[in-house]
């Protein structure tokens, strides 16, 4: 029995280094790419006067505290006003929500919201609500915590003028990161994961993620596919691959920026990594088997979509090969020992987090914003953190999918004041 | 004790670069979004416009003329002129700026210059920025090293660098061997137009995407847009109503028309554009550079 354990412990040693290999090479062409690839541009560059008919959606529960900043935002969009249509959705709000998005709606006959009272909540249940009442053609979708610029709407649609695209993707950059280290390395994460990360992806004819915020889709293929999933935590995920198995491409436009707010307490963010990784791994057991057998993605784009679902898998992995480094110390295995000890080293410095720290040495360089990447060797100890809660959320969506319990959305809980 | 010592001391100096960070707080703005960004091509002429008129808003525009007083704009003097002629190798660094027309003779080399009344820009002259509310003349081998903004026309000979963006109200006239990145007019036409609408063969009705480089022959009208991520080259007398945009270079030879009347359209590409003789095209063209040949 125990010849057996440290001969199984052995082997997850080398399929646990091969893992890390093929991720860290991948990452590095992403990096690489970025630095000396030639870089595509977004259809961002196009002037036109036909502009499509656009509904913006901005999910909202209790958001009293940042509503009335992004309507303001909205207000003042160069898109043309005869074209847009904005509808807040006022999910059961407790708060005065409601109040505010009346008073904008008495003001603005573009901004048209709608109350919603139902017993599903939570974002895709009110999305798909919204978008039996949206008339336009594109969806634009934000987060109530984002504060779009004058000219994010038309750098969004832009896109729609080729007709394989299903959703555009735009940058998110945190707002709040002077406001504790942990908001600083969330800021170096985003900064590696969108200028680094989903550019390269772009460029190289990959899947760029479409995020669910600070983006934009085609509504006809998402309502004949019955709309956003409620089953599923990481409606946006799911959304990229149903779109690239029905033949559609993802666009990533780094020019589309966007502020967002991030959590500014561990204990939200914790919530947040849980969900997310929760909502992502449901997607990996849903859509693994229909990446490798669909017809519509490229031989590289099944690679990058099945590496991409294993992002929140990967954690829980490591997790399991640090208690198996004990196993092969204490059996005396000091080879597959040494091997996992170096990919443990590997893991610091490649997978620290979402971003592995030359990605996110790229992004600063590539922004221009080079001291804070003084700040890398904590994201080593954050590394932690991600790991424990990514893999929490991994066995949730193992519980959701064996129990087939409903899911219930927590909301990421806002700080401004 | 002392390996202890050693060992924490190792573990510890990685974190002295992070921990000289958090103190100083040097780099702890988030990243520069400008909320008012949004697309225009015309945006340097109506921002230097913008400049020089909200500085000249509490002067006597005759009085600083007269007097020849100077206004500064940051650390450039600026030059006020009724109107103005210079002689042939004529250089300044002030920014010059005329109420009338202004003729700058050949071999001249100006910074910024900002004239209500047309503007004549004689050969092998050199101009970092030029705006005028009026036409534009550029003779042969004329440089503009930045930009070029024109509240009319802009008529360009050959031999010409029109910078990084040159942009008029009305109508860009190329010459042949004219160097551009981009160009922004209703309507931006080459040498030897046409006004005589070709009859079209026959008609696409929709978008044409393409992997691959895309080869159009024929008087062929899409109603629609051009995509590609390969090389577009379009044949004689191609007419495209929608945009065209490739991530490599684009082709137009004679008689290509892009957009139509009326409307903005866009010839976008991700490397080269090279414009035939007789090709018009309607609204915005980009490219890393652009030429007519």
């Amino acid at each position: 029995m125990v010849n057996i354990i440290i001969f199984i412990s052995k082997v997850y040693a080398y399929v646990l280094m091969f893992i890390l290999l093929i991720y860290t090479v991948r990452h590095y062409i992403f990096s690489l790419n970025r630095v000396f690839g030639k870089q595509r541009i977004s259809y961002g560059d196009i002037i036109d006067s036909d502009l499509p008919f656009v509904s913006v959606l901005i999910p909202m529960h209790n958001e009293e505290k940042v509503a009335k900043d992004i309507l303001i935002s909205l207000t003042l969009s160069s898109y043309p006003k005869d074209k847009l249509e904005i509808i807040p959705i006022d999910d059961s709000s407790e708060d005065n929500t409601a109040r505010i998005l009346k008073e904008f709606e008495s003001k603005y006959d573009y901004i048209r919201p709608l109350y919603r009272n139902s017993n599903r909540k939570g974002k895709a249940a009110a999305l798909n609500d919204a978008l039996r009442f949206a008339t336009g053609d594109i969806i634009v979708v934000f987060d109530a915590d984002y504060i779009p610029g004058k000219g994010l709407i038309r750098e969004l649609v832009i896109n729609f003028i080729d007709p394989s695209v299903g959703a555009v993707m735009g940058r998110v950059i945190p707002l709040n990161i002077s406001k504790n280290i942990l908001t600083r390395l969330i800021d170096l994460e985003r900064i590696g994961g969108y200028q680094t990360d989903q550019q390269s992806r772009f460029n190289l004819k990959l899947i760029p993620q479409y995020g669910g915020t600070t983006g934009a889709f085609r509504k006809e293929p998402v309502v004949l596919t019955g709309g956003f999933k409620n089953e599923i935590l990481a409606e946006d995920t799911e959304l990229t691959f149903r779109l690239y198995l029905m033949g559609y491409k993802v666009i990533y436009s780094n020019r589309a920026e966007c502020y967002e707010e991030v959590p500014e307490s561990w204990i939200v963010r914790a919530r947040q990594i849980r969900r997310w990784s929760c909502g992502h791994n449901q997607v990996m057991f849903l859509y693994v088997p229909k990446i490798i057998f669909s017809n519509k993605l490229t031989i590289k784009e099944k690679v990058d979509g099945l590496l991409l679902l294993g992002v929140y898998f990967l954690p829980l992995l490591l997790l399991i090969g640090i208690v198996n480094s004990f196993i092969l110390f204490f059996s005396g295995a000091y080879f597959q020992f040494i091997l996992q000890s170096v990919a443990s080293v590997s893991i610091f410095q490649s997978f620290g987090n979402f971003a592995p720290f030359f990605e996110i040495a790229v992004g600063t360089y590539l922004d221009g914003v080079t001291n804070r990447v003084k700040l890398l060797p904590i994201l080593g100890i954050n590394f932690f953190f991600e790991m424990w809660f990514s893999s929490l959320g991994f066995l949730d969506a193992l519980k959701y999918i064996i129990s087939k319990r409903e899911i219930h959305w927590q909301k990421t809980e806002r700080f401004r004041e | 004790m002392i390996f202890i010592t050693i060992f924490m001391i190792l573990v510890f100096i990685p974190f002295l670069i992070p921990i000289s960070e958090i103190v100083s707080k040097r780099d702890i703005l988030p990243i520069n979004i400008n909320f008012s960004f949004v697309r225009d091509p015309r945006y340097f002429g109506k921002s230097f416009r913008h400049k020089i008129e909200s500085l000249i808003s509490n002067e006597i525009l005759e009085e600083l003329i007269k007097e020849n007083k100077r206004l500064y704009l940051k650390n450039d003097a600026i030059e006020f002129f009724e109107s103005l002629e210079t002689h042939e190798n004529f250089e300044t660094e002030n920014i010059i700026f005329t109420l009338k027309g202004l003729r700058i003779q050949k071999n001249s080399k100006l910074g910024e210059v900002y004239s209500k009344g047309p503007v004549y820009v004689g050969k092998n002259s050199t101009i970092r920025a030029l705006a005028s509310d009026s036409d534009i003349f550029l003779e042969e081998s004329v440089i503009i090293k930045r930009w070029i903004d024109s509240l009319k026309s802009i008529f360009v000979s050959k031999n010409c660098n029109l910078g990084v963006s040159a942009s008029a109200e009305d109508t860009i006239l190329l010459s042949n061997n004219v160097q551009f990145e981009r160009l922004y007019a209703k309507n931006i036409s080459s040498y030897n137009t046409k006004s005589e609408e070709v009859e079209r063969e026959s008609y696409i009705i929709g978008t044409i995407k393409a992997d691959e480089d895309i080869e159009i022959k024929g008087s062929i009208e899409i109603v629609g847009n051009l995509i590609g991520e390969g090389k577009i080259k379009l044949h004689d007398n191609v007419s495209v109503k929608g945009n065209v945009f490739s991530q490599d270079s684009i082709e137009m030879q004679r008689g290509v028309r892009i957009g139509g009347k009326n409307k903005i359209k866009s010839v976008v590409a991700n490397g080269e554009i090279y414009l035939g003789e007789d090709v018009i095209i309607h609204g915005y063209v980009s490219s890393k550079k652009g030429k007519t040949v």
